[in-house]
């Protein structure tokens, strides 16, 4: 077997067991940390997406994508590789009826162009052979039908690894062990294969900006959008609920109108419809936008990428940040991007007090920056290293401590407010 | 001798007892750290172990060397950075060069004296001492930082013991690592370090031996509670809120200076509504202690503001646990305290405040800790009080997430032992020449190593004998100087001149005191040396005379030197002693390598013995002091009155009080003085 097989055969055996399965299914209803948010982006995107009223569930799980359509009237057939699986869907489904299969998920049981529309949530994240996959799946979708489902964006990885300078297989290098292993795709690469297929793109969506956990978003790293103190952060939209309603806001009404290389992950939305111009011209949109935004945020590019009335999702915005843990979240996100807001990025998009809380904030955050790197560098100097050295130690670094406070109370760090 | 360094504060002193239990060592620590008060320094010693203060280690004249070595540098560092304009650092924060200018040098001698003080204290104790291990309590402020970068320097282990649970990012002056390892109280308090990118194999979560209390306290609940409630005067009616001051700590450009006001003004409105709503409430402000000053007048003020009235809280500064254990709400800000009612299962309340989250939220959704503002504190309050569902959520909530914080009592236990994992391995010693028994001691060449039985500390016990200020000293036998040195700190102006015969000791010796003389004193040529007949007026013999062939001798010989009211003070070991004679009744005589039987020792005395001594070599003996073998602690007779001995195969009848005390005795402490007979003639019986 070689090493693409099994990992195959490990993401394809890995939930057989019913404990497993138990534990699983309970995290997926326990409403923790980003879970509920991440299930509303993805469940209402296939609501919204589904053409007709067949729906092949692949990798269905314990349903959690599916069930909900249950009660729109979808008739739904769901199929998993694990029996325990598929028997705890079956409990998660109650009274409504369900038909559930054991079947691969490159080799489905099924005639051709057997069902309207075929959902896969979280299932094709895992496999690397994804060519072949969408080639079974296309297969049983009907002509006009649709194929959803989701994949982590090597978009993403490869912008970030160009703005940071950092090596794309430097910041892939976690995801190269097994259980780790995230399948990332390229929107051209998907849009090509989707051609060679005979299908087209209806949309390529952007989540997972701000759902922590196993969602990477690399743009964030080595800010204070990061770590476990942003995984902290995040654990409060289980309780908080205008926090989580500015995620929401911020998953469903922001990143999903930017690009593949916004976030880490995106929801396609293929149709059993050869159209190479609708791809073609998605392809030139993306790109667009992704040059666009390359400038950072305005006004100008948002209100070109956000459908619908910009004024009023402007006040929207504004109105979650009115509350003070949203605008410190946004705040967070915005150590990211620190030289944009400089440019003025956002001026135009925000109230003006938000604004102002936001450069504060960054402000601070450089402050603390800049204090923390120059009371360990400026006793370095050759001539002052020498005067602040004893028995091989340096004493420079011992008054670091103390200067800190004594630099921030100079630069009158404390005048400003919080 | 073996030793570690130790800058663990007074709340680790259990560490360090666990630690010395198992392993005997010298304790290295700077003064006003654990080990340099009475309390812990006995703890320590009774664990076995001795402690050194570090600065004693460094010569008195030697201070003012480095005080002008800390003006030189300041001088040359105020040169160097006269070229220098940061322009990275002033455009950031819009600073004027010269301001920074002036922060960098303001007082800049005085800020480095302590850490080159500290740096030559741990350079004497290395060549002293084998130092296996240095432990700190934090490794950023100047003292900590500098101890740790010394150990980093000289190759030897250091561990860095959590002095509190780090809960948000670790921002400026915390954004570091210097140590091998750092213990944190819980698997959470290493998550800040995870974020900084440490390893997690460096960060062992074994828990805060400062917490070990809670255990007792928990268990003892109801009685603590009463004895908590009488001793503040509360109401045995009304439920216990308890709140914990903060502060800022001014290291972070998102400090707010007014926090601890605001804060507490924020608790205080909230106690105002519940109590007007006609819940009774006990309120407890527990203050940091350095905080007393100010944080009693503050709260006064803040508690006339709000309305609630200044009897209506009680103001504490200390015995944070049990007053935990006795609340039934605790409320603070960002706090260690929330953890430690978790551990103690009170509910807990945070306090969240504007710039509550700028460094990141301290807690997760799911730590079961209520995040309350200060307009929703009151509700919050009440709620925790008044409604058993909503106290037991809480409570159930903190007890599922406890283990992320808490790893359980006991701690200072596992933390030495883990220590001891981290200490340098001794060298181990060619085993050609590893003694089996004690007299192969005496084969073994000796006399430039220090690493041997003595210890490195100032017999200050006999300072106590002291009838006059010495001026001029000598001290037989010096070792170190420590003695020497203490003298000379204690009563200024007195010189000191020492004998040693071990090279090493005499080194170390010669930095401390006077004048250091490396040969017997049979041999020493005085009026070469510069010592003037009649010019020694005090001797310290301590634990020498056993050691000499002919000490009667020796004394004749000093005689001359000595001023009329010259006093000698000495340390000689008891041979009366009731283990010995006990021993000695079984058929035991057993040379030691130390102790009563060491097999260095030729001369034995008892107390008549002693005064015998000195009678005959012409002095008197003017005072006498015990220093007792703790092994006898336990014997005790009748008060005032003779009692019978039982060692098995003898009986000794009719011991008095007075002789028990002599029994009882290691080492006696004798003063005498020349008794004005110098021909040694007879004493008269």
């Amino acid at each position: 077997m070689g090493p693409e097989e099994s990992l195959i055969a490990w993401k394809t055996q890995a939930w057989t067991n019913p404990q497993t399965v138990a534990w699983y299914a309970q995290r997926m209803n326990e409403n923790k940390g980003t879970n509920r948010l991440k299930n509303l982006v993805e469940v209402e995107l296939c609501r919204r997406c589904a053409a007709g009223d067949r729906v092949l569930d692949v990798g269905i799980g314990t349903g959690r994508g599916s069930i909900p359509l249950l009660s729109k009237g979808f008739h739904v057939t769901g199929v998993d590789s694990s029996q325990a699986m598929l028997d705890q869907c079956r409990r998660e489904a109650g009274e409504s009826p369900i038909e559930l299969l054991r079947a691969d998920i490159a080799s489905l049981p099924f005639p051709d162009a057997s069902f309207d529309t075929l959902i896969s949530l979280n299932v094709l994240v895992h496999f690397p052979h994804w060519r072949d996959v969408l080639r079974e799946w296309a297969r049983v979708v009907r002509p006009d039908g649709r194929l959803i489902f989701d994949v982590h964006s090597l978009d993403h990885v490869q912008a970030v690894s160009r703005a940071h300078g950092v090596p794309t297989e430097e910041l892939l290098a976690p995801e190269r062990r097994t259980e780790l292993y995230a399948l990332r795709v390229r929107a051209e690469d998907l849009v090509h294969e989707a051609e060679a297929l005979g299908l087209s793109v209806v949309a390529i969506v952007p989540y997972a900006a701000v759902l922590g956990g196993g969602n990477r978003n690399f743009w964030l790293d080595n800010s204070r959008a990061s770590g476990y103190l942003w995984e902290r952060l995040l654990s409060w939209m289980a309780l908080d609920e205008p926090l989580f309603q500015f995620g929401r806001f911020l998953e469903q009404s922001l990143f999903a109108h930017l690009t593949t290389e916004a976030t880490g992950r995106f929801m396609a939305v293929l149709c059993r419809t050869s159209d190479p111009a609708a791809n073609r011209s998605w392809l030139q949109r993306n790109q667009q936008i992704n040059e666009a935004l390359a400038h950072g945020l305005s006004a100008r590019v948002l209100s070109d990428v956000v459908p619908g009335d910009f004024a009023a999702w402007q006040t929207e915005l504004n109105g979650h940040l009115n509350d003070r843990r949203n605008e410190l979240m946004l705040s967070f996100l915005c150590t990211a991007f620190a030289p944009f807001l400089d440019s003025g990025c956002g001026e135009d998009i925000l109230a003006q007090e938000h604004f102002a809380a936001l450069r504060r904030y960054v402000r601070k955050w450089r402050i603390d920056g800049a204090t923390r790197h120059f009371v360990k560098s400026w006793h370095r100097t050759p001539s002052v290293q020498e005067a602040l050295t004893c028995a091989g130690v340096s004493l420079g670094a011992g008054l670091e401590y103390e200067l800190t406070r004594e630099l921030l109370d100079a630069v009158g760090a404390f005048d400003e407010g919080g | 001798m073996e030793a570690i360094v130790s800058l663990l504060w007074g709340k680790n002193t259990e560490v360090l007892r666990h630690y010395l239990a198992r392993r005997r060592r010298i304790v290295l620590a700077p003064a006003g750290f654990a080990g340099t008060d009475a309390a812990s320094a006995r703890a320590v010693q009774e664990a076995g172990g001795a402690v050194q203060v570090l600065e004693h280690l460094v010569p008195e004249g030697r201070l003012d060397e480095i005080r002008a070595d800390a003006a030189r540098r300041a001088h040359t560092v105020a040169q160097a950075v006269e070229s220098e304009r940061w322009p990275e650092f002033c455009g950031v924060t819009a600073c004027s060069v010269e301001r920074v200018r002036e922060v960098l040098t303001q007082r800049l001698a005085d800020k480095l004296l302590p850490e080159l003080v500290l740096v030559e204290a741990l350079e004497v104790a290395r060549r002293m001492h084998a130092i296996e291990l240095v432990v700190v309590n934090e490794d950023v402020t100047s003292v900590g930082k500098t101890a740790a970068l010394w150990a980093r320097a000289r190759k030897i282990p250091v561990v860095h013991l959590a002095h509190s649970e780090i809960l948000g990012e670790l921002y400026t002056v915390h954004r570091e690592f210097h140590a091998d390892a750092m213990v944190a109280f819980g698997p959470r308090g290493t998550e800040p370090y995870r974020d900084f990118g440490i390893e997690e194999q460096r960060l062992p979560a074994i828990g805060n031996p400062a917490w070990d209390r809670y255990d007792a306290l928990i268990a003892q609940r109801a009685a603590l509670r009463s004895e908590v409630f009488r001793q503040l005067g509360l109401s045995e009616r009304a439920p216990l809120v308890l709140f914990g001051t903060t502060w800022s700590a001014r290291l972070s450009a998102h400090d707010v200076p007014d926090l601890y006001e605001r804060s507490t003004r924020a608790f205080l409105m909230a106690v105002r509504i519940v109590r007007a709503a006609g819940i009774e409430l006990n309120v407890v402000v527990k203050d940091r202690p350095a905080n007393a000053s100010f944080g009693r007048p503050l709260l006064d003020r803040l508690a006339g503001e709000t309305g609630i009235g200044t009897d209506a809280y009680r103001y504490a500064t200390n015995e944070t646990e049990a007053l935990i254990v006795a609340s039934d709400v605790v409320v603070s800000a960002d706090s260690n305290l929330s953890i430690e009612a978790m551990i103690a299962n009170i509910p807990a309340l945070n306090l969240w405040d504007e710039r509550s989250w700028t460094l990141g939220p301290c807690f997760s959704a799911d730590d079961g800790i209520v995040q309350t503002t200060s307009s929703d504190l009151a509700a919050a309050i009440a709620g925790v009080i008044t409604n058993p569902g909503f106290r037991n959520a809480l409570l159930a909530g903190m007890s599922a997430r406890r283990s992320r914080y808490y790893v359980g009592g006991g701690a200072a236990l596992r933390v030495a032992e883990a220590l001891i994992g981290y200490a340098r391995a001794p060298e181990p010693a060619p085993s050609s020449s590893a003694p089996i028994y004690p007299w192969q001691l005496l084969s073994m060449e000796q006399g430039n190593d220090l690493h041997e039985g003595y210890i490195d500390q100032p017999r200050s016990e006999l300072f106590a004998l002291f009838e006059h200020q010495p001026r001029c000293v000598l001290d037989v036998g010096c070792f170190t100087g420590a003695t020497g040195q203490a003298i000379k700190q204690r009563y200024r102006g007195a010189q000191v001149l020492g004998i040693e015969l071990n090279h090493a000791a005499a080194q170390v010796a010669a930095e401390r005191i006077d004048r250091v003389f490396e040969r017997k004193i049979e041999e020493l040529d005085f009026i070469a040396e510069g010592i003037q007949p009649g010019s020694i007026d005090t001797v310290i013999l301590a634990d020498v005379l056993e050691h000499i062939y002919d000490p009667w001798a020796m004394m004749l010989q000093l005689r001359p030197w000595l001023t009329e009211d010259a006093q000698i003070v000495a340390s000689i070991p008891n041979s009366r002693n009731l283990l010995l004679i006990m021993d000695l009744v079984g058929g035991r005589w057993r040379y030691e390598p130390a102790g009563l039987l060491d097999v260095t020792h030729i001369r034995f005395f008892t107390k008549d013995e002693i005064v015998r001594f000195f009678y005959e070599t012409g002095f008197n003996v003017a005072k006498m002091a015990s220093a007792p073998d703790v092994r006898l602690n336990s014997v005790v007779g009748p008060a005032g009155a003779a009692t019978d001995i039982d060692l098995g195969k003898m009986v000794l009848k009719g011991v008095s009080p007075e002789e028990l005390v002599e029994l009882k005795t290691l080492q006696f402490l004798v003063l005498a003085h020349p008794n004005g007979r110098t021909d040694g003639s007879r004493m008269e019986a």
